[in-house]
């Protein structure tokens, strides 16, 4: 009787952390699709996603990814951390194993991953190199990178173990 | 458990203040690198609306929270963020404290940006600093807000523990 309880448990956890993923991964490629839907629409609904993400990016045209001619709605180095995050969501299926260790490590790994980005910027404030497109996309993505994995973590937790703390008995390795 | 409430208000209202605030940096300084980098990091400080929920919460309480409890609070958090910096932006707009289209694009044609545009380019940067957003707009970013808040509710989840593994380590 217990044996079957713990299958079945077993199962709705798979079940479960199945749902979490994809919820992770349909969400951040969501977001991916409506910041690039900008050259596929057209005003005002353009101009309503520009509104949006005004908020968050400074969205000047020259550093901003086109599409035939058309500005994106967030600059390059804000795409690239976009990008990150739903690939990081497909990468957290290889990366499981070291739950434990990523949980353990966020307080040096999330900071290390905002360096790049620090220099990118930094370099061209003073005057060191001029940054480029790609070299904003790729340190932005670096920095997604990090944050999707989180960020997978995170809603996987909240459906799996419907973000209460579960006792010892219930936790299942999945 | 203790109610979120107030970590998720003074969070988000923090992080909506400095928004807010930041948004005259970001436009009255648009052709500097300090009003570039203020721009880049616009999304950070979203996430940071997450991280400071969260580690109020934690601290306050003394104890550690699940990643799921965390991207929760975090999502709230980003929502509050997102309104309170709606509403300062507005506030600021209306009493005149942000600049005006036309400043803005003399601002940036002094700086010399415009040098690195194409004509479209220019054109559709005139066209975006005259363009009132309407509501699918600042819904937009409210949803984007709390997709931000909720990324740093997960990572404060992860960095602000006060003892103890949770649940989310063996996923």
């Amino acid at each position: 009787m217990t044996q079957n309880h713990d299958r079945s448990l077993g199962r709705r956890e798979q079940r479960r952390f199945w749902l979490g993923w994809s919820a992770a991964l349909v969400g951040t490629l969501l977001l991916v699709g409506l910041i690039t839907l900008p050259p596929f629409v057209s005003s005002p609904l353009r101009w309503e996603i520009y509104g949006g993400f005004s908020f968050v990016c400074h969205q000047i045209p020259a550093r901003s990814p086109h599409i035939d001619g058309v500005m994106l709605a967030v600059c390059h180095r804000c795409y690239g951390i976009y990008w990150g995050l739903p690939l990081a969501v497909l990468a957290f299926l290889l990366l499981r194993p070291w739950s434990g260790w990523l949980g353990r490590s966020a307080r040096w790994l999330v900071p290390l991953s905002l360096v790049p980005m620090s220099i990118d910027w930094g370099g061209e404030v003073l005057g060191l190199w001029t940054n480029t497109p790609w070299s904003r996309l790729l340190t932005g993505g670096g920095f997604g990178l990090v944050a999707g994995v989180y960020l997978a973590r995170a809603v996987i937790d909240l459906v799996v173990n419907r973000g209460q703390q579960v006792s010892l008995a219930q936790e299942v390795d999945v | 458990m203790p109610s979120k409430t107030q970590s998720i208000l003074l969070g988000g209202g923090v992080v909506g203040l400095l928004v807010g605030i930041l948004s005259i940096a970001t436009t009255s300084m648009q052709g500097s690198p300090i009003g570039s980098a203020v721009g880049c990091v616009a999304c950070l400080t979203y996430i940071g609306a997450g991280l400071i929920a969260v580690w109020h919460y934690t601290n306050t309480y003394d104890l550690t929270i699940p990643a799921g409890q965390g991207v929760g609070m975090g999502a709230l958090a980003g929502v509050v963020a997102a309104i309170v910096g709606i509403l300062i932006g507005l506030l600021l707009r209306a009493i005149g404290l942000v600049p005006s289209p036309e400043e803005m694009m003399q601002a940036m044609e002094q700086s010399g940006q415009f040098d690195e545009m194409s004509e479209d380019q220019i054109e559709m940067t005139r066209n975006m600093m005259g363009w009132f957003m309407g509501p699918i707009g600042y819904a937009i970013g409210v949803v984007v807000g709390a997709l931000l808040g909720l990324i740093g509710g997960g990572i404060g989840a992860a960095i602000f523990k006060k003892g103890g593994d949770t649940a989310t380590e063996t996923l």
